[in-house]
């Protein structure tokens, strides 16, 4: 251990278990709403059931085997969180094969590369699986039973859980409560989902007051894809400014890009994008203006 | 400025309220300093008092009466190795030359004050001479004297305030009196409930002297930060730490040096910590033999565990600059690739960003780094900043 011989509690494998704590009630919610109500229903067999818990398992193995490999550590590293992440926003129809494919390789990649750029490596991974599941021509977010339109559900509904999104990630409900108690972490960028989804609120309330639709915006704030990521992905803190200006600056582009990315695209890879152009600019700008802005202050 | 934090320590280490002397050692090792010039000979007897070394500066003596017996290498309280001065002790403390001690400090002027300083170097715990401090701040509001340890486990200082009440709280009222200062502020931290009580019981006596309580946060010890903390102006104010004013007691008043300190020895490692008044140069690895009982497999680290160093105690020996030793377990931490939370910045005293020197080559910022280990401290990747940013790691 490096001088001084005492340290703070938290280090970088609470921080870690911190953020799988979270994430366990989300696995168990996508276990239920994309598992055990499916195979209720008779849409899939039993075997299925247990792919909302299989991704991000697999997700989470891999990830750690890649540290592994590469630096001899046995225990919790930021690989693995991002393996399990990622099982968690991908659609429900993606191959496992291909997914454990493009997980390994750009994850081993990074590892082997030591690339120089920060990039969210999480928004590229899925930005990898949606282009798979494109060329197989399965894309899709929504399971069979979403698919076959037999219930219709309010926004409310929707907020807890019911709407169309990644195979673990539909309860918005569960991303705020575990935004919550990851707040009381200090090592948390917590104005991050806060300022992103502030910003995405404005855009959308200027939107419907040009437009009068108020629907895009009740939708992204509900289905889950724009908190999860919110949360977990745009907060990854490898990947995104400390400073504070650079903070309001990064949240404020993610917001509005993603804003801007789900009316152009669609809604459920608005954000992925966003967060995964803004963390790719911010390797330009950090060193300049971000520095000229701290300075001014 | 960042606000400072209190440390993530164990309440439950304690530390025996008695001090153990322990002023007899067979022999004391005085290291032999660059650029100081060597008075005596091997086998040649010596005094307590008498000067052993000298330099342009300052003078070093002896603390013990005995003979000179050689020379060792040792270790000192930073870890760096140095040849020492054997004294094998005669246990007569026989002085070198006995000078009268006062019997009143009130009678002392200010230019007698002065000249006591600058023919006696006196030099405070911040390595400032105070013959240009006292000759800076005379007739200033406020003597601020600091009695708040920072290191977790070690309580010299506190135990010093405690044991020398009376002649602290003498040296204070004369100090007041020579440089003319209306009010004097002793700083302790609002945990320390032994001296606050102990002062609060015989400061009715010291109308101008007040007791002030700081809450438990690491940095408070620092002259800056404690004034920063207060809302003082440093420039109106003078400071010193507790062991200055003791120092000047026993040079004014007895009209000696210190041959004497007290350690603490204490931490997780150790089954009965405790503080020792030991002799200076007197080797840690001895009194840790006769009056120590360790746990295994525990490491020694002097000045505590925030700005110390991992030494081996069996060659540490007792400078002016050790104030106590901890013993405890280190534990293995993997150090991974920095995860940008920002902390390091936002904890700093001192305004700078570990994580952006790192990477660049800004040598202004690196000089202002005052070791306090913050950075480490709170860093979750276990990344040696702290030493990065010194430059440590490059030497």
């Amino acid at each position: 251990m490096n001088k001084p011989y005492l340290h703070h509690e938290i280090d970088y494998k609470k921080i870690i278990l911190d953020y799988l704590v979270v994430l366990i009630p989300l696995i168990i919610y996508g276990l239920y709403k994309n598992g055990v109500v499916l195979y209720k229903e008779g849409y899939i067999s039993l075997i299925k059931v247990i792919y909302p818990v299989l991704y991000p398992l697999l997700g989470g193995l891999i990830g750690y085997f890649i540290n592994y490999i590469f630096t001899k550590k046995k225990e919790l590293n930021y690989n693995m969180l991002y393996g399990i992440i990622i099982g968690m926003t991908v659609s429900f129809n993606l191959n496992i094969f291909i997914f454990i494919i493009i997980l390994s390789l750009i994850l081993g990649a990074c590892q082997l590369f030591e690339i120089k750029f920060d990039f969210n490596k999480m928004c590229l991974i899925r930005l990898l699986t949606v282009i798979a599941l494109l060329v197989l021509n399965k894309y899709s977010y929504a399971n069979p039973l979403e698919l076959s339109d037999k219930y219709s559900y309010s926004y409310f509904d929707v907020l807890f859980g019911r709407g169309v999104s990644g195979i673990c990630i539909s309860n918005t409900f569960i991303s705020i409560l575990a935004y919550i108690y990851l707040s009381f972490n200090n090592f948390y960028k917590k104005d991050i989902p806060l300022m992103i989804i502030a910003t995405y609120t404005i855009c959308g309330l200027i939107y419907f007051a040009i437009s009068n639709e108020y629907k895009p915006l009740l939708n992204e704030l509900t289905t889950g894809t724009l908190v999860f990521a919110s949360v977990f992905i745009a907060t990854d803190s490898i990947n995104s400014p400390y400073k504070k200006y650079s903070k309001i600056l990064y949240s404020v582009l993610i917001g509005l890009l993603s804003f801007l990315f789900t009316r152009l695209i669609n809604s459920h890879e608005g954000i992925y994008l966003a967060i995964l152009l803004v963390s790719f600019i911010i390797n330009f700008t950090k060193i300049n203006v971000f520095n000229k802005i701290r300075q001014k202050n | 400025m960042s606000s400072l934090i209190t440390l993530n320590k164990d309440y439950n280490i304690k530390v025996s309220s008695n001090i153990n002397n322990y002023l007899n050692p067979d022999y004391v090792y005085i290291p032999i300093l660059k650029d100081y010039k060597l008075l005596v000979k091997n086998k040649e007897i010596v005094r307590k008092e008498q000067v052993i070394l000298i330099n342009k500066e300052n003078t070093i003596t002896c603390p013990i009466s005995g003979v000179v017996v050689g020379m060792t290498d040792c270790v000192l309280y930073n870890g760096i190795k140095s040849r020492c001065l054997v004294i094998e002790n005669d246990f007569k403390e026989r002085m070198f030359k006995r000078n009268a001690s006062r019997k009143t400090l009130n009678n002392i002027s200010f230019e007698e004050l002065l000249e006591i300083m600058k023919n006696k170097h006196v030099y405070n715990d911040n390595n400032e001479s105070l013959y240009d401090l006292f000759k800076e701040k005379v007739n200033t509001n406020t003597l601020i004297i600091n009695c708040v340890e920072d290191e977790p486990y070690i309580v010299s200082e506190e135990f010093e305030a405690r044991t020398y009440i009376n002649e602290i709280l003498e040296m204070i009222s004369a100090l007041m009196g020579i440089l003319n200062i209306k009010n004097a502020k002793l700083v302790f931290k609002n945990i320390d409930r032994d001296n606050i009580e102990c002062y609060n019981n015989v400061l009715g006596t010291y109308p101008n002297i007040k007791v002030v309580l700081v809450p438990d946060l690491y940095l408070l010890g620092k002259r800056n930060l404690l004034l920063k903390h207060l809302s003082i102006d440093s420039n109106k104010v003078l400071h010193l730490n507790i062991h200055d004013i003791y120092k000047l007691y026993n040079i004014i008043k007895r009209n000696r040096s210190i041959s004497e300190k007290l350690i603490t020895v204490s931490g997780d490692g150790v089954i009965n910590p405790q503080v020792f008044n030991v002799k200076i140069g007197t080797n840690i690895g001895d009194l840790v033999k006769d009056n120590i009982k360790l746990k295994d497999g525990v490491s020694c680290i002097s000045n505590g565990l925030m700005a110390g160093t991992i030494v081996d105690y069996k060659k540490l020996i007792v400078t002016e600059n050790l104030q106590g030793i901890v013993f405890t377990k280190i534990k293995e931490c993997n150090e991974i690739k920095c995860i940008k939370c920002g902390k390091c910045s936002e904890i700093c005293p001192m305004n700078i960003n570990p994580e952006e020197i790192l990477h660049s080559d800004e040598s202004k910022n690196r000089e202002k780094c005052i070791n306090c280990g913050l950075c480490n401290y709170i860093c979750p990747s276990y990344i040696d900043l702290c030493g990065k940013v010194r430059g440590e790691d490059h030497e």
